[in-house]
């Protein structure tokens, strides 16, 4: 099977970057692509695999054939696009099922049908390792022109991969928790502020909060963030602060 | 403890153990899960952890007036932002 001749162009990749809200959405945009541009007559599967620092690796396909063909590898540590990734080395696959050095993951992979297998490594940059993943039906499916088609579709979205990696830098933790966090984190600076306008005690300063939130029927979270911005001082919101301890 | 003028107490006829088994009940009916509900009450100031407020729900512990209270409004926003942590995974202010 012979790559399709079209490249993407690099407005093609940088649009995709600009586009992806996230960094699994840029991956997962990437394989699509390079599934659709290297697949010739025959259809071919793409994933991508990208280790960053000691992260776990973010792995994008653009079949759910492609995603288990994958995810079997990291199942039991081992397979032709680990290497790939871990060594940085191209692994092809003639024929799957008489190629001794990958016996084991042929056989867990039997049931997918595929014979072919290219893994090509990505420059990542920095602490990163990039893998393509390429996988076919037919045996000697990856002929020199293809190889030759994937190594260079590599090469060429290399830098837009590392440009993604600088961009979207992996959040340590999900977003409702960051939220939580930062929600959390303007209520105590307003209960701290509260105590040094009164010079009241935490629990003091917490209850003024929740009777301002009561009375004026507003959220904690928006009374918190007035108080904190000087807003509101002689509204509903300036109350904590001015009541008098009785 | 001593609930003076300008407490928060006042606010709350019922008496606490009242108060406890409106919560549960809220809990009860509520489609929001223990995690959910814990994140968005630490998310306004609260300090309980898990296993007591989960406790208090089941009207097997008390939590002090001030963060009864606290779970209280809690309740009351996330009622009034049904729509933020009912499809998020416990979304807060």
């Amino acid at each position: 099977m012979a790559g399709n001749d079209a490249s993407p162009t690099l407005e093609q990749l940088q649009d995709l970057l600009l586009e992806s809200p996230g960094f699994t959405d840029f991956l997962l945009g990437l394989t699509t692509i390079s599934a659709s541009l290297l697949g010739g007559p025959e259809p071919m599967l793409c994933a991508i695999t990208v280790e960053r620092d000691s992260a776990p690796a973010t792995v994008a396909s653009s079949t759910d054939v492609a995603r288990r063909l994958d995810e079997k590898q990291y199942a039991f540590d081992d397979g032709p696009c680990l290497t790939a990734l871990r060594q940085q080395r191209q692994v092809l696959i003639e024929d799957l099922s008489i190629d001794e050095r990958w016996e084991r993951y042929a056989r867990e992979i039997a049931a997918e049908g595929i014979r072919s297998v290219l893994a090509v490594p990505i420059e990542a940059g920095g602490s990163s390792r990039a893998a393509l993943n390429c996988y076919a039906p037919g045996p000697g499916a990856f002929d020199d022109v293809t190889v030759r088609a994937v190594q260079e579709h590599s090469a060429l979205v290399s830098k837009t991969l590392r440009l993604a990696l600088r961009l979207h830098v992996p959040e340590p933790y999900p977003e409702h928790l960051r939220l939580a966090l930062r929600s959390r984190a303007v209520v105590d600076a307003a209960v701290s502020l509260v105590m040094l306008q009164n010079r009241c005690g935490r629990d003091r300063a917490m209850e003024l909060l929740q009777l301002a939130a009561r009375d004026s029927n507003r959220r904690l979270h928006e009374i918190a963030t007035d108080l904190l911005h000087g807003a509101d001082r002689h509204g509903p919101g300036s109350a904590p602060a001015k009541e008098d301890r009785s | 403890m001593t609930i003076g003028p300008g407490n928060i107490g006042d606010a709350l006829p019922g008496g606490a153990s009242e108060q406890r088994r409106v919560a549960a009940e809220w809990f009860q009916d509520a489609d929001a899960g223990l995690g959910t509900l814990w994140t968005y009450f630490y998310s306004v100031g609260g300090d309980a952890d898990e296993v007591t407020l989960d406790a208090y729900l089941h009207e097997l512990a008390d939590l002090p007036p001030l963060q009864a209270n606290l779970l209280a409004i809690t309740m009351r926003e996330m009622d009034s932002e049904h729509h933020y942590w009912d499809h998020g995974e416990g979304q807060t202010p």
